[in-house]
C-alpha cells in the first residue's frame, strides 16, 4: 500500500495553526444579532411569574422570548426507543425546570454585552419544588420525584443475562464482590457550543442556513425541519471548524432550536456561543453509575459466573435515549469469556443536566467491572492479576465470537475479530511488567507505595446505519470528495484521502474532502460511536473504485487497449509498465461530460466521472486493548502519580499510524482525566457545585504521563479494508487500569478502592475509616 | 455595543497599530476578535484557565479574557496570525505542531503556541519536564499533550539551530500583513 498505513502529515493544520480556522464564532455575517438565555438557579421549580418587559426596553434589545412563546414550539424529538423507556425529552423554555442551567428565557441583542445586561433585567418568581440529584436518593421510594407526574423515577429497567448466573455462582470456588460508585463527568471540549442561524425569507423559498457545531448535521437538518414546519430542502445544516466534541456536540439542544427559530422570528442572522459555565450546566455529561458486582471463579481463576446490578443516571431527559447504561450492561464481559451472567439496570431520572454518550460511552465503566473483578479473584487465589486475565481472554480460533448477548441494534452481539493473546504478550513486554514487579517490590520495601494496574477491553465501533461518499474527477485532474461525516479534529481530511489516493493512484495532495454540510452530501448519521474511518472510508473506497472502473473503460475506449491491459498511475491511465501512453484523469473527467454541447455522448459508461456509492455495515467491528499502568501515592498527601502508562491498541488496518496514535494518546488524556480528576458535583439537593473549570479539575500536560502505545492490526472481516474504529478506545481501559494500580499500591495497607474518580480525599477518607474500624474493633 | 462611555485606545497588534473605540468594560479578547477582526485568538471558558485565548502583550503571555481592551492601549500585542513570517513561510514551532502532530481540533492551538513561544525564549534548552510545566497554563481535550511536549521540543532544538531565531521569535519587528 502507498498511502493506506502510512503517517502522512494533516492538510489542515498549516490553516489552523496560522489561527486561520473557521469555527462559529470566527463567521462574519453582517448584521448578526446575539443570543443569550437566563437559565434557572434552581433544580426543580415552576415559574410563577416572568417580567421581560424591562429587559425587552434596554436599548439594543431586539427581542425577549419566554415560557409563553415556547410554547409554540415542539418538544425535542425522543430518539433511540427502548421498550422499558418512559421518555421525556425537554420543551423549550419550559415553565416548570427540571435541572440547573435549565433555560428559561432568550434575549436577542445587538450584542452579547447587551444581551447579558437585558438578562439581569429579567424579574422571575420560582416556586420552588422538591428535587432529587444523587442515585441513591433516587431510589429511594419516598424520594422526591424529578418530574412530578412520574410515579416514581425510574426511567427504565431491563437485564442482560447469559446462561444461568445466580445458580453457576454456587459452584464457584471464590466469590469476590464489589461495589463501584463511577462519578459524572463533563464531555468539555475546549471550544464550547455554539450556533449561527441565518433565516432567509427573501427568496423564491424561504431557506433556513445554520452553521453549527454539531458532530450531526443531517440529523439537525431533519429536526430543524420538523420541528420548524419547513421542508429539509429549506434547512442547510453546515459544521465549519469544530473544536472538539467528544460526545457534547451529536445531541440536538433545546438552545439549536432557540435560536433558528429565534433568526426566523427577527428576520436577522442569530448566533449564540455558549460560555463555560453554560457548558457544564446544560451540554450533556456522562459516566454517573452505581454498580454492585460479583464474580465466580474457579480455583484456577476461570470464570464460572458474573452478575451485577446497576444504578444509571440519565438526568432530567433523554436526549440520546439509555444507550450508555446499555452499552455498558453488553460490554462487561468484554474480551473475556463468560459463560454465566446476569445484569440488571435501573434507569433513573433526576433533576441533574441530561446524561449522554461522552468518548468511551458507557465502555469505560464496562472495562471497569470485570478488570477490577479479576485483579480482586486472584489476591484471594494468589494468582498474578495478569495471568488471571490471560487465562480467561477469548481465543484467537474462537472469533466471530459470539458473547451472548444482544447488542444495541437489537441483533446478537458478535465479536468480528481479535487476537487478545497478542495484546497480552506486548503489552506485556513493552509495559515491561516483569521489571515493573521487581521494581515495586523494592520501592516497597523503601516504604513507598507503588502499584500496577492492567486492564484488557474491548470498543464495539462503526456502528451503522450508513454513511455515503461522492468521488469526483475534476477537470483538473483533482480529486474531489463529498461524504455526510463531520470533523471536529479527527483529520478525516487526510486519512479519508488517504483511502481515495490508493485506490486511484492520486498524489494526496490533489485530494480534496469536503465534509459537514448538508448541502454538499444528502444523507448521512454522524460523527460518533468511533464510526467514520470504517463506515465512510469504506463508502469512499467503494466509490473510488467506481470511478477507477469507469476512468478504466473510458480510457480503453479512447487507447483502443482492452481494460485489463491499463493501469491507474499517480494521476493517469497508462498501459501497464508503460508511461508513455497515457490519459490523465482529468481528461478522462473531461471526456466523460461530453465534449460539445449537442454531441452524441459514445463512451461506453455513464456520463460524470464521478461516482456516489454507500456503505451499511452489517455489524460492530470490535477494537480491542491492553493497558498497564504504574502509580505511586504519596503517603502523607495521598497524591496520586502515574509513573509509567503502556497500551496496545487493535483497530483492524490503521489508515494513519500518526493520527491513531494521536486519537489515543487524547482518550487516554480523557481517561485521566475521568480516573484521577474530574467530576462533576451536585448536592443532594441538584444545586451544581461544579460550574467552573476552578471546581472542574482537567489534566494539564503535568499530570499525563507519558505513554508507551504499540498497535496491532487484526483486520476486521466485516469491511474490505479491515478497518475498524478507534476515536475512543483511548479512553476506555483507563478507569480499570487506574483503579486497579492504586488498590495494588495500597493493598497492604488494607484500603478498598471503589470510586471514580480516585480522589486524594476520598483515599485519606478510606484511611480514616479504616482507622475508624480498627479502633472499634480494639485493635488500635 | 452601545455608543455611550467609550474609550479611545491604540494597540499595535502584530506589528501594526490600531485607533479605536471601545467600552471599558469590553475584554481584549473581544476586541481583538471582533473589533480587529483577529479570530485567530480563541475563547475557551473566559475565566483565565483554559490559556486558549493567550497573547502576548508587551513581551508577556496573558490571557485576552481578563484583560480589559483599555488596559491595552499603548500595548503592543503578538497573537498567533502574527507568528509566523511576514512571507506566508510558518514559525519554527508551527511547523514543529504540525511534524508532531501537536493538533487536532485545533482550537487551544493559538493558546499554546503563544505560550511555548514564550516559554523558549525564557527556557531555550528546556527538558520535557520543563515544558510539560510549561505548557501547563494551557488546556487541551484531543491530543493528550504527548505530542505538543514533542512539538516544543522539536522547536526549541530548530530555533537553538536558526542563528536568526533570536529575533524571529515572539516579537514581532515590523509590521505583519496576516490576518487583519
Amino acid at each position: 500500500m502507498k498511502y493506506i498505513g502510512k503517517s502522512i502529515k494533516r492538510k489542515i493544520d498549516p490553516r489552523l495553526l496560522r489561527g486561520n480556522g473557521r469555527y462559529i464564532g470566527d463567521i462574519k455575517i453582517e448584521g448578526t444579532l446575539s443570543a443569550a438565555f437566563l437559565r434557572s438557579p434552581h433544580a426543580h421549580a415552576r415559574i410563577q411569574s416572568i417580567d421581560l418587559e424591562q429587559a425587552r426596553r434596554l436599548p439594543g434589545v431586539i427581542a425577549v422570548f419566554g415560557p409563553d412563546d415556547g410554547g409554540e414550539l415542539p418538544s425535542l424529538p425522543f430518539l433511540f426507543p427502548y421498550p422499558s423507556l418512559i421518555p421525556i425529552t425537554q420543551q423549550p423554555l419550559n415553565s416548570t425546570i427540571h435541572h440547573v442551567g435549565e433555560p428559561i428565557a432568550m434575549v436577542i441583542a445587538s450584542s452579547r454585552y447587551i444581551a447579558e445586561d437585558a438578562l439581569d433585567l429579567i424579574k422571575v418568581d420560582y416556586q420552588k419544588l422538591p428535587a432529587v440529584a444523587h442515585l441513591e436518593d433516587a431510589v429511594r421510594p419516598d424520594s422526591p420525584l424529578a418530574h412530578e407526574h412520574l410515579q416514581s423515577n425510574q426511567a427504565a429497567q431491563f437485564q442482560q443475562s447469559i446462561g444461568d448466573a445466580e445458580a453457576a455462582m454456587k459452584n464457584a470456588a471464590v466469590v469476590v464482590k464489589q461495589r463501584f460508585k463511577i462519578g459524572r463527568v463533563s464531555c468539555l471540549p475546549i471550544e464550547t457550543r455554539g450556533m449561527l442561524a441565518i433565516w432567509n425569507n427573501h427568496k423564491s423559498e424561504p431557506t433556513l442556513e445554520v452553521y453549527a457545531t454539531t458532530q450531526s448535521q443531517h440529523e439537525m437538518r431533519r429536526i430543524l425541519a420538523e420541528s420548524l414546519n419547513l421542508s429539509e430542502h429549506q434547512v442547510r445544516v453546515i459544521a465549519p471548524d469544530v473544536g472538539g466534541a467528544f460526545g457534547a456536540k451529536a445531541p440536538f439542544y433545546v438552545e439549536d432550536l432557540l435560536v433558528a427559530w429565534a433568526s426566523m422570528k427577527v428576520e436577522a442572522p442569530v448566533r449564540w456561543l455558549e460560555d463555560r459555565m453554560e457548558h457544564m450546566m446544560s451540554s450533556v455529561h456522562e459516566r454517573e453509575q452505581i454498580h454492585e458486582a460479583s464474580l465466580g471463579v474457579t480455583e484456577d481463576g476461570k470464570i464460572i459466573a458474573l452478575t451485577d446490578s446497576i444504578l444509571a443516571n440519565t438526568g432530567a431527559y433523554v436526549p440520546w435515549g439509555i444507550i450508555v447504561p446499555i452499552i455498558t450492561s453488553t460490554l462487561i464481559p468484554g474480551p473475556y469469556k463468560v459463560p454465566n451472567y446476569l445484569c440488571d439496570v435501573r434507569v433513573l431520572y433526576t433533576n441533574t443536566v441530561p446524561l449522554a454518550p461522552f468518548r468511551g460511552a458507557g465502555r469505560p465503566q464496562a472495562a471497569l467491572i470485570l478488570n477490577r473483578l479479576l485483579d480482586e479473584a486472584a489476591f484471594q487465589l494468589g494468582m498474578d492479576p495478569m495471568e488471571i486475565k490471560r487465562k480467561n481472554l477469548i481465543q484467537h480460533h474462537e472469533f466471530p465470537y459470539n458473547s451472548g448477548l444482544i447488542s444495541r441494534d437489537g441483533r446478537p452481539q458478535i465479536y468480528d475479530s481479535g487476537n487478545y493473546q497478542k495484546l497480552f504478550d506486548v503489552v506485556k513486554k513493552e509495559g515491561e511488567y516483569d521489571r515493573w514487579i521487581q521494581l515495586k517490590e523494592e520501592y516497597r520495601k523503601q516504604g513507598r507505595n507503588i502499584g500496577i494496574g492492567t486492564a484488557f477491553s474491548i470498543e464495539s465501533t462503526a456502528f451503522g446505519s450508513y454513511e455515503g461518499a461522492t468521488v469526483r474527477v475534476e477537470y483538473t485532474g483533482e480529486v474531489t470528495i463529498f461524504t455526510g461525516a463531520s470533523n471536529q479534529g479527527q483529520g478525516h481530511e487526510t486519512s479519508l484521502a488517504q483511502v481515495a489516493a490508493e485506490v486511484l493512484s492520486v498524489p494526496i495532495e490533489r485530494i480534496t474532502l469536503r465534509e459537514g454540510d448538508t448541502g454538499t452530501f444528502p444523507y448521512g448519521t454522524g460523527t460518533f460511536a468511533s464510526r467514520i474511518a470504517t463506515i465512510v472510508g469504506t463508502a469512499i473506497y467503494k466509490a473510488a473504485q467506481g470511478v477507477k472502473e469507469r476512468a478504466l473503460k473510458i480510457a480503453a475506449h479512447k487507447l483502443s487497449s482492452p481494460v485489463d491491459s491499463l493501469e491507474l498511475s499517480e494521476g493517469f491511465v497508462q498501459l501497464k509498465g508503460d508511461s508513455k501512453t497515457r490519459i490523465s484523469l482529468g481528461q478522462l473527467a473531461h471526456e466523460a461530460r461530453g465534449i460539445f454541447p449537442g454531441t452524441t455522448f459514445d463512451l461506453p459508461v455513464a456520463p460524470g466521472l464521478e461516482v456516489t456509492d454507500y456503505f451499511a455495515p452489517q455489524g460492530a467491528a470490535i477494537t480491542s486493548m491492553a493497558d498497564m499502568a504504574v502509580v505511586e501515592v504519596d503517603p502523607e498527601t495521598f497524591k496520586i502519580k502515574v509513573l509509567n502508562y503502556a497500551g496496545v491498541h487493535d483497530c483492524g488496518t490503521i489508515l494513519n499510524p500518526m493520527i491513531v496514535t494521536g486519537q489515543t494518546l487524547g482518550g487516554i488524556s480523557n481517561g485521566i482525566g475521568n480516573a484521577l480528576y474530574e467530576e462533576v458535583v451536585y448536592d443532594s439537593d441538584g444545586q451544581l457545585l461544579t460550574s467552573t473549570l476552578m471546581d472542574y479539575i482537567v489534566p494539564t500536560a503535568n499530570e499525563m504521563p507519558e505513554c508507551n502505545l504499540h498497535h496491532i492490526e487484526t483486520p476486521s472481516p466485516l469491511n474490505p479494508l479491515g478497518i475498524k474504529g478507534t476515536g475512543e478506545s483511548g479512553s476506555i481501559p483507563v478507569l480499570a487500569v487506574i483503579q486497579s494500580a492504586v488498590q495494588d499500591a495500597l493493598r497492604d495497607h488494607g484500603i478498598r478502592v471503589e470510586n471514580i474518580p480516585v480522589k486524594p480525599s476520598y483515599l485519606k477518607e478510606q484511611f480514616r475509616k479504616q482507622e475508624a474500624a480498627a479502633f472499634a474493633e480494639g485493635k488500635i | 455595543m452601545t455608543q455611550n462611555n467609550l474609550n479611545n485606545i491604540t494597540v499595535t497588534v502584530n506589528g501594526k497599530e490600531h485607533s479605536l473605540s471601545v467600552e471599558p468594560r469590553m475584554l481584549l479578547s473581544d476586541v481583538l476578535r471582533d473589533e480587529l477582526g483577529l479570530t485567530g485568538t480563541h475563547v475557551g471558558c473566559e475565566h483565565g484557565i483554559c490559556g486558549a485565548c493567550t497573547v502576548m502583550m508587551d513581551e508577556r503571555p496573558v490571557r485576552s479574557c481578563l484583560v480589559f481592551g483599555v488596559q491595552a492601549n499603548q500595548a503592543k500585542i503578538l497573537t498567533v496570525e502574527g507568528l509566523s513570517n511576514a512571507d506566508g513561510t510558518l514559525h519554527p514551532l508551527q511547523e514543529a505542531f504540525r511534524e508532531k502532530h501537536g493538533l487536532q481540533c485545533g482550537f487551544c492551538t493559538p493558546g499554546f503556541l503563544i505560550s511555548a513561544c514564550h516559554f523558549l525564549e525564557e527556557n531555550p534548552h528546556p527538558s520535557r519536564e520543563e515544558i510539560r510545566e510549561g505548557i501547563s497554563g494551557n488546556l487541551c481535550r484531543c491530543t493528550g499533550y504527548q505530542n505538543i511536549v514533542d512539538a516544543v521540543e522539536m522547536a526549541a532544538e530548530m530555533l537553538s539551530k536558526d542563528k536568526i531565531s533570536e529575533t524571529d521569535q515572539c516579537t514581532v519587528q515590523a509590521e505583519h500583513p496576516a490576518g487583519i
